[in-house]
């Protein structure tokens, strides 16, 4: 039986590499893909269009300054501000645990003492052990670009400029008048006046420069890590990729019908071979040309798109994961061709079928528009792509440094699309 | 001499199609005969190759190849049959000797006799010097050839040729000819359908001819033949003959039957020539015209004709 199926294995990638055009559009579409979508929308491909960032907002301020950002993000027009989750107020607990769950990217968080470290930073004489600066937490999901990221931290500052000058500044002139009168006829020493002048300074036009009072602290949550924040590149070469592993789908297909209207696959059927080792032979060609096609978009990922100066692919830091995905992505995609076969009984049917289900697939998964800028139904019907997932997965290990583990949900997922897959298509097979 | 091929009253009946393909088809094939199955398309030759290659099983009715029950043993059965189907099934991008080397690995040969076999395969079939091109760029009746070969290399005890000369040239037509014959010579069994009956009557040990899923007569080429006598007279009559005249022309000499349908007189004759002088005699004299005269010769085509009313290539 193994020779059975190597015989067949080897039979079809003599006629995949006899056919020049056909092999050439499985590589060089998504390479195609890669370098004009990777390089036209560098600089805005996560840039959100119409729909608002949505913010969560964990508010531990005991004081004013914290109360009054949070209305200014709330007023901010592209944003949506969250302060509850399922009825109760966010923690930052809950919050976090919402971007480690990719439910939402971003989440600022406000300490309880935060206007308290305002108020020490700018009228308490500076101290080595008292905190200089208040600070605003902005976790982010490593994933999410830096054009969302960008617009909230300024946004935070800004904020923080006018909390400053609201919730602040009264104070300071307040003590600036107390010490007027309190010395009211006296000449005060040059020493004091010199150190009025300058408290009043810095709470009132000193908020221009609010960086030296409040800081705006971007991490992760608790759990994610990562090297860098996701590019172009690594939303593409994976998406991609993943369109052109899954566009095979269509070559099986055609490559079965064809043996079909041929009448080989009758002749093979007359042999002495067992049906599972006609199929297995007849889909392991595919599998390694999925795999060959992967391990080649991820080169020009990391070798070629840097020459063009887009940046580098950086593999993460457990890229055994990938090799896990792109498996289980292929053997999803080997089923969807058999299925594809199962289901068209001509040629134009596999092609109609075939780019209907695969592209609306690609879309939906996120390969043409990162699925995080997509409304939240949209993201919980993507779920039915099996490029979601494995897309998901892949920037798990590129973007989010996740080890192969933390990745087997979406890989079993990706089995479980394969399983479907093969299933149905087994049942729907016509063998005469 | 044994029996290497027996059907017993074989029955399809596809899904969804109100008659039967096939039915109730009983023969048996002698060990080293070539065995015809002469029919026009649709009679039902292909589905019963089919259900022998346990392609397609039966509806009702069993069958034994090489003493193997089809539907008990069918891996049995598939090892020792060879199937040259009616289709060119072979890879076309792929050269005649790729071909035969894919069909002989599954079915398990290797090395040095895997190449060995194909080699003497692609020599049999004359195509030793073509065996690196693609198939593709062959003639129809060189991929015929192939075909054929890609049915022997696992050197079956029965082989069934399915139509294997549609669409050839003369020239291969004779090749493919020479080669069932050597075969045969060799002691292979052969299942041969065609519709062309110069092909049974030139290579068939034994003939069945088939028409709407029936064998309607089975018995060696000359038996068939010799059962139409000298000939077949056809003419064309007026719709209201009398019956005296044809029971006169039952009487003349040479003449052995006479059937009447509308407008058309059928004369079985043991001299067709001879019974001709005769019947235009009678007819003469009775003052009734011809319309239309056709003498038939003797052979498988006027046999088909003579069983069913019908010829076997429309």
């Amino acid at each position: 039986m193994i020779r059975q199926i190597l015989a067949t294995t080897w039979k079809d990638l003599k006629i995949l590499l006899k056919d020049f055009g056909g092999l050439a559009t499985l590589f060089l579409m998504p390479v195609m893909f890669i370098f004009v979508m990777t390089l036209a929308l560098a600089g805005m491909f996560s840039g959100g269009g119409d729909n608002p960032i949505e913010i969560l907002v964990v508010n531990d301020d005991t004081g004013t300054i914290g109360a009054q950002i949070v209305e200014g993000l709330q007023a901010t027009e592209g944003f949506a501000v969250e302060t509850e989750w399922d009825g109760a107020a966010l923690t930052r607990a809950r919050a976090e645990a919402l971007i480690a769950d990719q439910k939402r990217s971003i989440a600022v968080i406000i300490p309880a003492d935060f206007s308290e470290t305002i108020q020490h930073s700018v009228f308490d004489t500076p101290t080595d052990e008292t905190p200089q600066k208040a600070q605003i937490d902005l976790v982010v999901d490593p994933a999410l670009s830096s054009q969302f990221v960008g617009p909230v931290k300024g946004t935070l500052a800004g904020l923080s400029q006018q909390a400053l000058m609201t919730g602040v500044a009264p104070r300071g002139i307040d003590l600036f008048l107390d010490q007027i009168e309190q010395t009211a006829g006296a000449s005060l020493p040059a020493e004091d006046r010199e150190s009025l002048r300058e408290q009043a300074v810095r709470s009132t036009a000193g908020g221009g420069d609010t960086g030296s009072v409040v800081e705006v602290v971007q991490m992760q949550p608790a759990g994610m890590e990562i090297e860098q924040l996701p590019n172009s590149v690594q939303q593409y070469v994976p998406g991609w990729t993943l369109f052109g592993v899954f566009f095979i789908s269509q070559t099986l297909a055609t490559s079965l019908l064809e043996e079909k209207k041929v009448g080989t696959f009758r002749r093979l059927l007359v042999a002495p071979m067992s049906r599972a080792a006609l199929l297995l032979g007849k889909l392991t060609p595919f599998l390694i040309v999925n795999l060959v096609q992967i391990v080649l978009m991820f080169a020009v990922g990391v070798f070629i798109m840097p020459l063009v100066g887009a940046p580098k692919l950086e593999l993460g830091l457990h890229p055994e994961g990938l090799i896990l995905i792109s498996l289980a992505a292929s053997l999803a995609a080997t089923g969807l061709g058999l299925l594809i076969a199962a289901l068209a009984k001509t040629a134009e049917q596999i092609s109609g079928i075939g780019s209907l289900l695969v592209v609306t697939m690609a879309a939906l998964g996120g390969v043409m528009v990162p699925r995080y800028i997509m409304p939240d139904f949209m993201q919980t019907i993507g779920l039915i792509s099996p490029h979601a997932w494995a897309l998901t997965a892949y920037q798990d290990v590129l973007v989010r440094g996740y080890d192969v583990a933390r990745i087997l949900p979406e890989v079993a997922a990706l089995m479980g699309f394969a399983v479907v897959f093969f299933g149905v298509a087994l049942w729907r097979f016509k063998w005469d | 001499m044994s029996n290497i091929v027996e059907a017993n009253k074989l029955v399809k009946q596809y899904p969804g199609s109100p008659e039967p393909a096939v039915r109730g088809v009983s023969f048996a094939i002698q060990q080293g005969e070539i065995f015809g199955f002469l029919g026009p398309n649709g009679a039902g030759k292909t589905t019963t190759i089919s259900m022998l290659s346990c392609l397609l099983k039966p509806t009702e009715g069993s069958a034994t190849v090489t003493g193997f029950d089809l539907i008990r043993q069918p891996a049995e059965v598939k090892r020792r049959i060879g199937l040259v189907p009616q289709d060119l099934a072979l890879y076309p991008t792929l050269s005649a000797r790729d071909n035969l080397l894919f069909f002989g690995r599954i079915y398990g040969l290797k090395g040095s006799d895997l190449r060995q076999r194909v080699d003497d395969a692609l020599k049999m079939v004359g195509l030793s010097d073509r065996a690196g091109d693609a198939v593709e760029t062959f003639s129809g009746g060189m991929k015929r050839r192939v075909n054929i070969a890609a049915g022997l290399l696992h050197r079956p005890e029965v082989l069934f040729l399915d139509e294997p000369t549609v669409g050839v040239d003369p020239q291969s037509r004779n090749f493919i000819f020479e080669n069932v014959e050597s075969l045969n010579r060799d002691g292979l069994t052969v299942l041969y359908t065609t519709h062309y009956m110069e092909e049974a009557q030139r290579l068939c040990d034994r003939v069945a001819i088939i028409d709407l899923g029936q064998i309607i007569a089975l018995d060696t080429p000359k038996a068939l033949i010799n059962s139409l006598g000298g000939g077949i007279i056809h003419l064309g009559v007026p719709p209201e003959m009398p019956g005296s005249l044809i029971a006169e022309v039952e009487r003349l000499p040479n003449v052995q039957g006479v059937a009447h349908t509308d407008g058309k007189l059928e004369i079985t004759a043991q001299h067709a020539q001879h019974a001709l002088i005769g019947v235009i005699e009678v007819f003469n004299e009775a003052n009734v015209s011809i319309t239309s005269l056709e003498i038939l010769e003797p052979n498988l085509e006027t046999v088909f004709l003579h069983l069913t009313g019908k010829r076997l290539r429309n």
